[in-house]
């Protein structure tokens, strides 16, 4: 980065910080501190929603995955403005009427308090690996790229969020929200138009859609229905319905953000406006991505594009691992240089096609990009061969590669910019939401029950310092936990379909008893696992077995046992 | 002069208030969202066909 980049980048973070301390000035008490005194606008509601799903790898890996998979996982976002709605009409009128300052209550006053913690005790578990690979990956991912030490990356980005989230609570998390989201926006719309200027001067925006299209990179929708298959329209609108159900209503980091609505209308709105947005911006960065794709068909793009694992690979003992990696860089060359002769030439038939002559070459392309995934692949092959065990995956480091080496001097600056947006308003949200149920729904409900206000929100300050500093050292021992890390991304979807299960017992069935719902879970649980371990099923599905698992056994066990309770909410059904 | 117990009311009336911005009803806004995304959908579908091209 040069000075430039950096005066961008830190104008940048210390407006977003300076935005969100200033509104949130003043003192507060714990309904202000965790939910803003319900005063929030939809808009900002809306953006911090959006901002909060929205982590620095996913938007890095979203554009790396279009280059790599093409643009089919825009699928999986299919589900989520059915889910928006589906949230809007049944759970928002119910929290805000509950006067619930957490999802987990909710389950009290509806079930029992054997409920509201086991599933307090599921978030706190799920959210705490989530919450420390979130402040991890971006860490590591900027690390390789800058050459910056992963643990003082780790550290600026932990001290900045605590130096807003502590002291200004929800309001200050979700102004900075705002801020970010408009960066993120703003990051996207640059990165997309500079890959587009950055093409040759004969390649037009229409030639570049052809060459990735017959690449196999704008596959965005897919009928076919196949629940081994990860994306697909089915996969997208069923388990990805079912998963941003899960997220949007069981979740305290999203609950969070809508329960500080204005009314019950604006929490409404906010959800809506997330459901109308979401897929077209995903369409968007897929679409950045599926750019950079073509743009790397011009310009000779690096063979693999995590560069310290190259580097690692050349300083290896194995002299067979070097031999064979320098065999497949030949290859890749080679490969190269006839790729980008055959879509010059294919450009310009496009624009000066020959009387009844077809030149253009589609078969050829295919063929050219599979000689590159090839090579790749055995360059691959020969690191692990010098570091045997080890995965090697560079989606997460296309785009940044793309953006570090191509792009003019203060746009890099706002990219990053963006890309630490992405993280601060992720991590932000969840150390908010993971502090905010320690305190409200284990803290203040079992420990202290009649403490002073000043107390609580004390409490709660703490209880954020403590999740950042686990965070942190997630982060800084995340190098070490190697596959693991796959395994934490495992854990999370394990359980958000079962607690969503307990959900639509509150909600859907009157007869549902705590104890039922209790079982349920557990059941749910066992059933995801095992789906997990003896099944191919793609894991957006087990979503949709959790929480169906939860909802059947939930109601046949509430028919022979527990109390029924009456939930008595004004305006509620229950 | 207002109490605190009308600011109260107000509060509640405020947090109450449930009619959306546009479209009359939830349930218009509710079609609307879910006519948007099956546009969508079926642009994309579009937009994968037009640049499929056979193996």
């Amino acid at each position: 980065m040069r000075a430039l980049d950096w005066v961008v980048l830190l104008i940048s973070l210390v407006l977003i910080v300076g935005y969100g301390l200033y509104k949130s000035r003043g003192k507060q008490t714990i309904h202000d501190y965790l939910l803003a005194g319900k005063t929030m606008p939809w808009w900002a509601m809306g953006l911090s929603i959006m901002a909060t799903q929205a982590s620095a790898i996913t938007f890095i890996g979203t554009t790396g995955q279009a280059y790599s998979d093409g643009m089919r996982f825009v699928q999986f976002y299919f589900g989520l403005p059915l889910a928006m709605v589906i949230l809007s009409a049944t759970v928002v009128p119910f929290f805000h009427r509950a006067r619930v300052v957490t999802a987990y209550e909710f389950l009290e006053q509806r079930f029992d308090s054997k409920t509201r913690i086991a599933a307090s005790i599921v978030f706190l578990i799920q959210r705490g690996l989530g919450v420390g690979l979130a402040l991890y990956a971006p860490a590591v991912v900027l690390s390789v790229i800058f050459g910056w030490s992963e643990r003082a990356t780790v550290l600026i980005m932990a001290g900045i969020v605590l130096s807003y989230a502590v002291p200004g609570g929800v309001k200050a998390v979700t102004w900075t929200d705002v801020q970010q989201m408009l960066l993120i926006f703003l990051g996207v719309i640059t990165a997309f138009l500079t890959a587009l200027y950055l093409m040759p001067a004969t390649v037009s925006f229409g030639d570049a859609l052809y060459l990735a299209g017959v690449s196999g990179k704008l596959n965005a929708v897919d009928l076919s229905f196949d629940l081994k298959n990860r994306y697909n329209l089915w996969s997208g609108l069923i388990g990805g319905m079912f998963l941003a159900l899960s997220y949007f209503g069981c979740d305290q980091s999203q609950v969070q953000r809508y329960l500080t609505g204005k009314s019950i209308a604006h929490s409404r709105i906010s959800l809506l406006f997330n459901g109308f947005l979401k897929v077209p911006l995903q369409f968007f960065i897929l679409l950045t991505g599926a750019m950079v794709f073509s743009f790397f068909l011009f310009t000779k793009p690096p063979m693999l594009f995590n560069q310290v694992a190259a580097a690692k690979l050349e300083q290896s003992a194995s002299p067979e691992a070097k031999v064979e990696y320098e065999a497949a860089r030949k290859k890749f060359d080679q490969a190269h240089a006839e790729r980008r002769q055959l879509v010059e030439q294919m450009v310009a038939t496009r624009h000066n096609p020959p009387a009844g002559a077809v030149y253009l070459n589609p078969a050829g392309l295919r063929d050219a990009n599979r000689a590159i995934d090839d090579a790749r692949r055995e360059a691959v092959q020969a690191l692990q061969k010098a570091s045997p065990g080890a995965t090697y995956d560079d989606t997460n480091y296309i785009f940044l590669t793309f953006v570090t080496r191509y792009f003019p001097m203060g746009l890099v600056g706002l990219v990053i910019a963006a890309i630490f947006a992405a993280a601060m308003s992720t991590i932000s949200a969840e150390l908010n939401a993971l502090a905010s149920t320690t305190v409200m729904d284990l803290y203040r409900r079992f420990i202290n029950r009649k403490a002073e206000d000043s107390h609580y929100v004390f409490a709660t300050k703490t209880a954020t310092v403590f999740w950042g500093i686990y965070a942190g050292v997630f982060a800084f021992f995340g190098g070490r936990l190697g596959s693991l890390i796959e395994a934490v991304n495992m854990v999370g979807s394990l359980f958000y379909g079962s607690l969503l299960g307990v959900f639509v017992l509150a909600f859907g069935f009157p007869r549902a008893t705590g104890t039922g719902a209790f079982i349920g879970l557990i059941a749910g649980e066992i059933a995801v696992l095992m789906t997990s371990r003896l099944t191919a099923i793609s894991y957006l599905w087990y979503n949709v077995v959790g929480c169906v698992v939860v909802v059947i056994v939930g109601s046949i066990v509430s028919e022979f046992v527990g109390t029924r309770k009456k939930l008595a909410i004004p305006g509620g059904r229950a | 002069m207002a109490t605190p117990a009308d600011h109260g009311q107000d509060r509640e009336r405020e947090l109450n208030q449930d009619t959306p911005p546009l479209f009359a009803t939830w349930n218009r806004l509710y079609a609307t969202i879910i006519g948007f995304l099956a546009l969508l959908i079926f642009l994309f579908y579009l937009f994968t066909k037009a640049y499929q091209f056979p193996q």
